[in-house]
């Protein structure tokens, strides 16, 4: 059985990372939480933004992602996700 | 063979229950099956969301059917049965079921597999509705056995997930589709006569059994997540 991370783990860590430092987060600390390489938590960074789940903000010209309203109800729902297709194995 | 002019008259509105309460649970999974698709795009989730869309489908067809032919039965005292069309439509309400059921069970053993080439799954899918003919044609047994043959496939592998994490959810799964099995295995055994009655009895409650274990699941995963 593969212990590889799916997409849907990867999107769950990224916002529960996030969650923890306090819902906002400097580009780069993403990925300590994201454990991932540049380009791919790229390309996650934009499927977050795309479906509104994280914002891009700047406070004091320095740029952080925020988690939005919709990306905290995400967490709730992902660890119901998580947790069935687990149990199914997938 | 339609199975309903088999089943015990007083039991109509138990299995129709159990019917009802079995595609709540199934909707359920569905949904979360989809919305796992919908934020990850891995089809995996698609398909399994979609299983239980199928074994939702088949489950409404038949749950409708008994609700029409219960309804004129119990009100009316008439019985539909008795004419000759209508047979004929019951006929491809029970095809359409074998095909939705079959469906499933396969659905899950691609998803399972991690099977995502596309003609490999509409060849599998086809594959089924071959299964599906000779189940409508030949006996209720053979369908039957068909399922019992792909649900067996479907224990091995959620057994052996179980076997490796050992976790309650994952025996839950185990279970559920364990009683499912079981469910077919007693859906064949009605056509035993002087047995038909408890026969249909037992396939009913351990298909009740398959999705309270299901349930069990959801709601243990309600209560922890809700916890955390």
């Amino acid at each position: 059985m593969s212990e590889r991370r799916s997409k849907l783990e990867i999107v769950y860590d990224i916002l529960a990372f996030m969650q923890r430092k306090g819902g906002r987060i400097k580009p780069t600390h993403i990925l300590y939480g994201g454990n991932l390489s540049y380009n791919r938590l790229k390309e996650y960074i934009k499927e977050l933004e795309d479906k509104e789940l994280i914002v891009l903000v700047e406070d004091k010209d320095k740029r952080f992602y925020q988690i939005t309203d919709k990306g905290l109800n995400l967490i709730y729902e992902f660890k119901k996700i998580k947790e069935i297709t687990d149990a199914f194995g997938l | 063979m339609v199975f309903i002019f088999h089943s015990p008259r007083e039991f109509y509105t138990f299995s129709l229950g159990i019917k009802v309460f079995s595609m709540i649970i199934a909707a359920f999974i569905f949904y979360y099956g989809l919305k796992a698709y919908k934020l990850t795009k891995d089809k995996k989730y698609l398909y399994f969301g979609l299983g239980f869309l199928s074994l939702l489908g088949a489950f409404i067809i038949l749950g409708l059917t008994l609700i029409i032919h219960t309804g004129a039965l119990l009100f009316f005292n008439f019985n539909l049965a008795q004419y000759k069309d209508l047979i004929n439509v019951y006929h491809l309400i029970y095809l359409v079921d074998i095909i939705l059921v079959l469906f499933a069970y396969m659905i899950f053993i691609i998803t399972f597999l991690k099977i995502q080439r596309k003609d490999v799954v509409l060849m599998l899918l086809l594959f089924i509705v071959a299964l599906a003919f000779p189940s409508y044609y030949w006996s209720y047994t053979y369908f039957n056995l068909v399922s019992i043959g792909l649900l067996g496939f479907v224990i091995y592998y959620q057994g052996g997930i179980y076997l490796h994490r050992k976790s309650i959810n994952q025996f839950l799964v185990l279970l559920a589709f364990i009683f499912l099995a079981i469910s077919h295995v007693f859906a064949m055994l009605i056509q035993i006569p002087g047995y038909s009655t408890l026969f249909y009895m037992l396939q009913y409650i351990t298909q009740l059994f398959a999705f309270m274990s299901l349930l069990g699941l959801l709601g243990k995963i309600y209560l922890t997540v809700k916890k955390k």
